[in-house]
């Protein structure tokens, strides 16, 4: 399986170039543009009780693709935001990913879900995906990925922090402890605490989810 | 009248400037600023309204406005809703075909009728109606994201909706689901339009849908 | 205290670096990370004295909140704007003032006054009634921009769309309206809402309108 990253910017496509025998499986809604020598399979992965946890949980689509070609093509992946888009090969080690990070992989990466927040009023917490197992793994954030070295302690909103290393310790836990700041979901943050680096993302989307709030449609009652 | 564009390739937008006499199409909600001189009309494209009623049409954009300037030098900056590549392309009686949301603006001897999709493209989350873009002048349009151009040689390719920006009219093309019906509608593609043949494909590296998508999540 | 523009044109944010004891204050909610050393205090500005109401979501409706960041030993703080495009910057000197339009106020130095003012009509910027920030006092001014930021000369009278203005000095007149005469159709101008300016004095425009955007995301979301 050979990719490259194409448009290097703030839009990039991710382009696969699948050989007979390769898999990629991707989040559903990624595909772009294929070669129609290939065959995309829409399916629930590792199982539905895994899948319904990864899918429900992590805010991830429960349906995964799987893209195989028997004759070899080219696939376009993008994600639904702009920003970028980064290739890690993964050998072993653990990297935990934001929900909305997660793009594409191969067959022999396991991509996990678990929650860990704030108990109480808002369920604000992170929904975090865990990647294991080998082989390329795909993810994206929203804007531009910046890399942080932590030595110690450092503090990220829980909106920018897109990817870490699992060797790093973290809590989420609220900003100011004054009790104005409960008005607001964003004022959460996370705290991290060892060696290890934290990848975060120069915009946010529950800052914009937040923002576009007042252009949603109205429910009407009744 | 001249026509710069700024901004590209992240944030593309038209700085005009138009003297008495010159005249643009812009769409609709596309037009940022303008001197004092401008005279704006509103027009529907491709003539009478068919039957499906006038709310779906005006989701589809496809009303413009037609500028037109009473004195020298008035300016008129015209910029797309979402951010991404605006292009220009030079029309000397040849023929585009182009997603209605990727046209941003033309000059008088352009020519935009309606072509409908068919049945299937009302399900596609992109509307119903293509453009065809005749006739000679200038034609500027935007991408969301950045434009990538595949030439087809008697080969196929499959396209989400989402991600078209115009093509050739000799190639043939054919809206479809992805496989079977469990892959249509669970896929998160929903509908994709094949195209095979000989000519050039534009596509963009994002989607309305797919930003929508992705920020349902954080709703 | 440093400021530094981060990050390509696309999705610029600002690093503020702090030695003890300094200050900055920005919009609340606006912080991307920042070092351990720094404490981040939540303060309010109020419309009228009385209850908020259980907001979930701060719209710049009733109160206006920022962010106190203090240093009790060396540290950093970057801060990120909403939608993707330039960060604005500006160093104010004492002369003039500025009021950050529809949202666009991201941050500034602790000896700059902020004084939110309501303008009363919904809709006119973005989704919600906004208020604009008038900031007066010397050091760094920060601001938000959607795409591309150009600074305007004016020199007589300007007119743009309410949905292009980041910023604009204070010295400025400037009316707020639906767009007439020969902009007559407001629906295909946008909303319509226009910003008059007169007099001499500088704006900063963007090249992208927040309320089409706006509008074309919005009803494509679970409604609310």
């Amino acid at each position: 399986m050979q990719y490259e990253i194409q448009c290097a910017g703030s839009f990039p496509v991710l382009e696969i170039s699948l050989a007979p025998g390769d898999t990629l499986v991707s989040e559903a809604g990624a595909m772009a543009w294929m070669d129609t020598t290939v065959d995309c399979k829409t399916a629930a992965r590792g199982g539905v009780g895994a899948s319904l946890k990864r899918g429900i949980l992590g805010g991830e689509s429960f349906f995964q693709n799987s893209y195989t070609s028997s004759t070899g093509g080219k696939v376009a992946l993008v994600p639904g935001q702009p920003g970028e888009i980064r290739a890690t090969e993964m050998d072993g080690q653990k990297l935990m990913l934001e929900r909305g990070a997660y793009l594409a992989s191969g067959p022999d990466v396991t991509i996990n879900a678990n929650f860990k927040g704030l108990k109480g009023l808002f369920a604000e917490g992170m929904f975090v995906l865990e990647a294991t197992g080998s082989g390329p793994m795909f993810w994206n954030g929203y804007g531009d990925i910046h890399e942080v070295q932590v030595e110690g302690d450092y503090i990220v909103d829980n909106g920018y922090a897109v990817a870490w290393d699992a060797s790093l310790d973290y809590n989420v836990q609220r900003s100011s402890k004054k009790v104005r700041s409960f008005l607001f979901g964003d004022q959460l943050v996370m705290r991290f605490h060892g060696h290890g680096r934290v990848w975060t993302q120069s915009r946010s989307p529950r800052s914009l989810s937040a923002w576009v709030f007042p252009f949603r449609r109205v429910k009407s009652k009744g | 009248m001249q026509a710069d564009i700024a901004g590209n390739p992240d944030f593309g937008h038209l700085k005009m400037r138009l003297d008495r006499g010159d005249s643009v199409y812009v769409e609709s909600g596309a037009m940022s600023a303008m001197d004092d001189r401008i005279d704006v009309q509103i027009k529907l494209l491709g003539g009478f309204l068919p039957a499906v009623g006038r709310k779906l049409l005006l989701n589809e954009s496809l009303l413009v406005g037609r500028y037109s300037s009473g004195a020298p030098d008035q300016r008129l900056s015209v910029s797309p809703a979402i951010p991404g590549q605006v292009l220009h392309k030079s029309m000397q009686g040849d023929t585009v075909m182009m997603q209605a949301g990727s046209f941003l603006a033309c000059t008088d001897g352009i020519k935009l009728g309606t072509v409908f999709g068919g049945i299937k493209a009302l399900f596609s989350g992109e509307g119903m109606f293509f453009l065809k873009v005749t006739g000679n002048g200038d034609l500027w349009y935007n991408a969301y994201g950045s434009i990538v151009e595949k030439e087809l040689n008697g080969s196929e390719l499959t396209v989400d909706t989402g991600h078209i920006v115009g093509w050739e009219p000799s190639l043939n093309w054919e809206i479809r689901g992805m496989g079977n019906l469990m892959s249509t509608i669970f896929s998160g593609e929903g509908l994709v339009m094949r195209f095979s043949g000989t000519g050039k494909v534009w596509l963009q590296t994002r989607s309305v849908g797919g930003l929508v998508n992705w920020l349902r999540g954080y709703c | 205290m440093k400021t530094e523009i981060i990050g390509r044109e696309a999705f610029q944010s600002i690093k503020v670096t702090l030695s003890p004891g300094e200050q900055f204050v920005s919009e609340a909610g606006k912080m991307v990370r920042m070092s351990t050393s720094l404490t981040n205090e939540v303060e309010s500005v109020k419309k009228s004295g009385g209850f908020l109401g259980g907001l979930k979501r701060m719209l710049g409706g009733e109160a206006f909140f920022f962010s106190r960041y203090t240093a009790q030993s060396e540290g950093e703080v970057v801060l990120a704007p909403t939608l993707p495009g330039n960060v604005g910057f500006r160093e104010l000197d004492g002369t003039r003032g500025w009021y950050c339009a529809g949202g666009s106020y991201l941050g500034s130095g602790p000896e700059i006054k902020t004084e939110p003012k309501w303008q009363g009509m919904k809709g006119l910027f973005s989704g919600e009634s906004m208020v604009f920030i008038h900031a007066t006092g010397i050091g760094p001014l920060v601001m938000d921009a959607f795409g591309t930021v150009t600074e305007e000369m004016v020199d007589g009278s300007f007119t743009v769309d309410t949905g292009h203005v980041v910023a604009f000095e204070d010295c400025l007149d400037y009316t707020i309206s639906k767009a007439g005469g020969s902009w007559f159709n407001s629906w295909l101008a946008g909303e319509g809402f226009v910003i008059r300016f007169s007099g001499q004095g500088k704006v900063l425009v963007q090249s992208h309108n927040m309320k089409e955007f706006g509008a074309v995301i919005g009803p494509k979301l679970p409604p609310r």
